[in-house]
């Protein structure tokens, strides 16, 4: 591993900018990534019709159908930082190497399975948003829309304003609690990284929208290619459960894509990583002349 | 392993006929969806005006030849608009319309040059083709109302999907007429930087006189002292400690001595002392070690309180 020789050029990019390069970077490393996303979000459409299930006898009126599509489109959008974790360990393995490996990818320590499921899961609210999804689907569950609301406007500005959270977590590695005050913690090192960068956490947010018009033009052609080849116009099972969830899928991972280059950016911004990565590359040299 | 792999990166290199390489860092289909949708808000915005003139000037309320009138110039306004605002921009304003030149983009061709007008019409022929597929309105309910059932909502998908199949981000026009958009670059070049800590320049002395740095320390060394002053004092040790640590040995110097003065220090001899580049022997090794009797010298320097920082 050479530190200055990283598969994606480094250096400062605008927000439109990481946007493109996300494509080029979702091109080289298309299969991976689909694999990647795939790995984690084929279990959680499985799930995704279970918990919907009380809907299914109810499916073809219109209304359950939009309420069963919105719910579907809730669900994905909540789990999206989860099930993309894959993508990030991938991105964070290939950004050093010329061919990303499984098995050193996934040999990272065990400890980041319950720093995910604490932080990302439960209070990021993925795992109380299935829960409330569930209960929305009972008779008489309407009122617990209500609080799907209040947690998914919760979740959504969390996501906001502390969006690398995932990325710290998997990448950086840091503990989530230490009796010492000067080690670096999950939850300092994201204060550090996110609280002086309010303003351009909130733009990003707001551009990251933009993967609402890209998720719709990916199921409109879905839907449009299906009906003109088996003539299938109807939103019915197959539509709700697998094609709509896949379109989604596929932007939550060029989504992910981009939110790994946009946290490396700031990170050479906040923190000069370019530079460190510069002098390490160095110092190993150093080190191997000297010996 | 050293990496094989060229970086991923949207920078383009063009090399001349005179041999002469050029950087151009390619503009990709999100910022050149900004400009297009700021375009597309300025047509709309002249369009509106136009008929506002047309029907405030009472032309619409007329029958006869001058009704027909008032159509001709709304469509002929339409016409104009929607196929010729952005040839006639670009032909007349180097490759730049007034979204690309909010967004700091421009119209190229693929050799680095002007385009023109054949190219600016071309590019701007296609546009329409970077808009398919076109799906139908998704519920039957929508496509009732509009009493239409074919195919309606432009998805742009060709014109996310080409760009982004070519490492210039060429859209369809673009492939037809062999040009591309680039980012105007107007960043400033970083200039020497300064050195303003006397105890770096005195540090420098301490490094053994017969020690070259290569260009690959250089260039690391560089890289640090330009980017430092945006660093908090923990994140300078940090970084500069991966480097000055094993170089305080080699010199000699004391375990001790701040981090980031060492590599100031360095810099300094480097660029900025009368042993820089000229100044020292060429026939000394690189990374040569220093002597001994240095250490007890610095102790003045590296001892100062706000030193080992």
């Amino acid at each position: 591993m050479q530190f200055d020789k990283t598969q994606i050029a480094i250096r400062e990019r605008g927000l439109l900018e990481l946007f493109d390069l996300g494509l080029l970077v979702g091109k080289r490393y298309a299969a991976r990534i689909l694999v990647a996303t795939a790995a984690v979000a084929i279990p959680f459409m499985a799930l995704n019709v279970a918990l919907l299930w009380n809907l299914r006898p109810d499916l073809p009126s219109d209304v359950t159908t939009a309420q069963y599509g919105f719910l579907m489109v809730i669900l994905i959008y909540l789990e999206a930082p989860l099930a993309t974790a894959l993508v990030t360990l991938m991105l964070g393995d290939a950004m050093f190497h010329d061919k990303p490996d499984w098995k050193r990818m996934l040999s990272a320590p065990f400890a980041l399975i319950p720093r995910m499921f604490w932080l990302v899961a439960i209070l990021r609210g993925v795992v109380p948003g299935m829960a409330l999804v569930f209960l929305c689907t009972l008779e008489d569950g309407e009122a617990w829309g209500f609080f799907l609301f209040l947690l998914i406007a919760y979740a959504t500005i969390l996501r906001g304003v502390r969006p690398f959270l995932g990325e710290i977590i998997l990448l950086d590695r840091n503990p989530l609690w230490a009796k010492d005050a000067n080690t670096m913690t999950i939850g300092r090192r994201s204060a550090a990284l996110h609280n002086p960068n309010f303003g351009d956490m909130v733009i990003r947010a707001m551009a990251s929208t933009l993967s609402l018009p890209l998720a719709a033009a990916i199921c409109l052609n879905i839907w449009a290619l299906r009906g003109y080849l088996f003539g299938q116009w109807g939103w019915d099972a197959m539509m709700l459960d697998v094609l709509l969830p896949i379109s989604l899928w596929l932007v939550a991972a060029y989504m992910a894509v981009a939110r790994f280059l946009s946290y490396l950016d700031l990170r050479i911004r906040r923190e000069g990583w370019e530079v460190e990565l510069v002098v390490r590359a160095e110092a190993n040299r150093w080190k191997g002349i000297v010996a | 392993m050293v990496s094989t792999i060229d970086p991923i990166d949207s920078r383009l290199k063009i090399v001349t006929p005179e041999n002469i390489a050029f950087y151009y860092q390619a503009a990709g289909p999100f910022r050149r969806l900004t400009a297009f949708l700021l375009d597309f808000a300025i047509r709309v915005a002249v369009y509106v005006a136009i008929f506002v003139i047309v029907v405030c000037s009472g032309l619409m309320d007329r029958v006869g030849p001058l009704a027909e009138l008032g159509y001709a110039i709304r469509f002929l306004a339409f016409f104009l608009l929607d196929w010729f605002y952005g040839a006639l921009f670009e032909t007349y304003w180097n490759g730049q319309t007034p979204g690309k030149r909010a967004l700091s983009i421009r119209a190229v061709t693929v050799d680095g040059e002007p385009i023109n007008a054949l190219q600016a019409f071309g590019r701007n022929l296609f546009r329409y083709a970077d808009m398919m597929p076109l799906a139908p309105l998704p519920f039957e309910w929508m496509r009732e109302a509009l009493n239409y059932p074919g195919p309606y909502l432009p998805t742009f998908l060709i014109g996310l999907i080409v760009p982004t199949l070519n490492s210039r981000f060429q859209r369809l026009g673009d492939l037809l007429v062999a040009t591309m958009v680039v980012i105007e670059d107007r960043s400033w070049l970083m200039k020497i930087a300064k050195i303003e800590d006397d105890r770096a320049r005195q540090l420098a002395d301490y490094i053994p006189p017969n020690f070259v740095a290569g260009p690959s320390l250089c260039k690391a060394v560089a890289t640090y002292v330009e980017r430092r002053r945006f660093f908090t004092t923990a994140r300078r040790r940090e970084i500069a400690g991966h480097l000055a640590e094993p170089m305080l040995k080699q010199f000699n110097l004391p375990a001790d001595t701040s981090y980031d003065l060492m590599l100031c220090a360095l810099y300094f001899r480097t660029f900025l002392s009368d042993r820089s580049a000229d100044g020292t022997s060429s026939d000394s090794p690189v990374y040569a070690g220093g002597p001994a009797s240095t250490a007890t010298n610095l102790q003045t320097v590296a001892k100062s309180p706000s030193l080992n920082q």
